[in-house]
């Protein structure tokens, strides 16, 4: 596989990712309309939900501005250009780099509307009032969020650790079974 | 293998990863209903729904993960034959980015798991009730111990995808030339009878 074909699905998956999140988000602010029109009553809890919703979208705009703008920068970072000998490690990592950083992706996103969704639920049901009666599971929430924040942080950077270790072990494990395992190991 | 097959077959793993995921969640159902104490007439019928459905999960990912290449065949149809090969490191490589991907996907649904279990860790006593998200309570029931093993199970498994699940790729690759190899001592076996 060359690295323009590589740079093309890079370039698919990446636009994938964009109308994935602008569909949810619309979706979800369909889906909002109607709960404020049929089941939320109180008028603060309707502005909250309101709030809530037009961050998301906001949010899901910006990613979309996001990884349009930068996805020609984005697909030539996950391709990054090697040296001529070693096109064979290239494309590995290339495809690792993709995972990767489509995984972190989705994880950012996942994360703010979650975070959106819990902050609002603490903010209708007073901050205070809720670390009163369980602090340990609004720590617990907080502290989720940092770590899934982080993790998709290092994700979309490329993971360049876990890249090297995976191309690493994907090399191995070819030449392993390229050496003709099966005879030594009969099931 | 050609390209049409090896996306089938990478398609097919990842929707066996996801049933096998809906089956440990069978399982952690199947406990919470049995803590929850419905009304014996309604309960039998759930809990029947949800042990029937968590076996065809479970028969379903095995079919998925481990012989798949009839369904795929099945899938991409004849034309697909005359496809050209794929190269054998493709095949690991896509292997092996499957697992990574769907590895993923599990730590980060799971992740709540490793957080409540920070706060458990440091009260100590009400360890186990922590972890399954039961808030303060300190009774420890057989059902507790079960739902912590199915997330255990899940973190674990989560784990091995993320580091490639090796040996269910090497098994994938090997599987092929082993058939190959135990049918041509067969015949020789055969012949020399």
């Amino acid at each position: 596989m060359s690295r323009n074909e590589l740079r093309v699905i890079a370039r698919i998956v990446l636009i994938g990712i964009g109308l994935y999140v602008l569909l949810q988000t619309v979706l979800g602010i369909l889906t909002g309309v109607l709960m404020i029109l049929t089941v939320v009553p109180a008028d603060a809890k309707k502005a909250i939900t309101i709030t809530a919703f037009s961050v998301d979208f906001i949010l899901a705009l910006l990613a979309v501005y996001f990884l349009a703008r930068v996805e020609g920068h984005f697909s030539a970072k996950i391709v990054a250009p090697e040296p001529a000998d070693d096109t064979q490690i290239s494309w590995i990592a290339a495809a690792f780099r993709l995972v990767c950083v489509t995984a972190g992706i989705l994880f950012l996103y996942w994360t703010a509307c979650s975070s959106i969704a819990t902050l609002g639920f603490y903010i209708s049901a007073k901050l205070s009032h809720a670390m009163a009666s369980n602090p340990t599971q609004l720590w617990s929430e907080v502290i989720k969020c940092v770590i899934q924040i982080g993790l998709g942080i290092y994700l979309v950077l490329g993971a360049p650790s876990f890249v090297r270790w995976q191309v690493r072990k994907t090399l191995e494990q070819c030449r392993e079974i390229d050496s003709g395992e099966p005879a030594k190991n009969p099931p | 293998m050609t390209r049409p097959h090896l996306i089938a077959k990478l398609i097919l793993a990842a929707m066996g990863v996801y049933l096998l995921m809906h089956f440990l969640g069978g399982v952690s159902s199947a406990v919470v209903r049995l803590e929850l104490k419905c009304p014996p007439e309604t309960f039998t019928a759930k809990m029947l729904v949800i042990v029937v459905e968590a076996v065809i999960a479970l028969a379903a990912s095995i079919i998925l993960l481990f012989r798949p290449d009839g369904l795929a065949r099945m899938i991409t149809g004849p034309d697909a034959d005359q496809c050209e090969k794929v190269d054998v490191r493709w095949t690991i490589v896509a292997l092996r980015i499957t697992a990574c991907f769907c590895g993923l996907l599990i730590l980060y649904w799971r992740i709540a798991f490793l957080i409540v279990s920070v706060p458990a860790i440091i009260n100590g006593p009400n360890i186990l009730s922590y972890m399954t998200l039961e808030g303060q309570s300190s009774r420890l029931s057989a059902q507790t111990l079960a739902r912590i093993l199915v997330e255990v199970t899940k973190w674990f498994f989560g784990v091995y995808l993320i580091f490639g699940a090796p040996h269910y790729v090497r098994r994938q690759m090997l599987a092929p030339a082993i058939k190959k190899q135990n049918e041509t001592t067969g015949v020789k076996k055969y012949e020399q009878e």
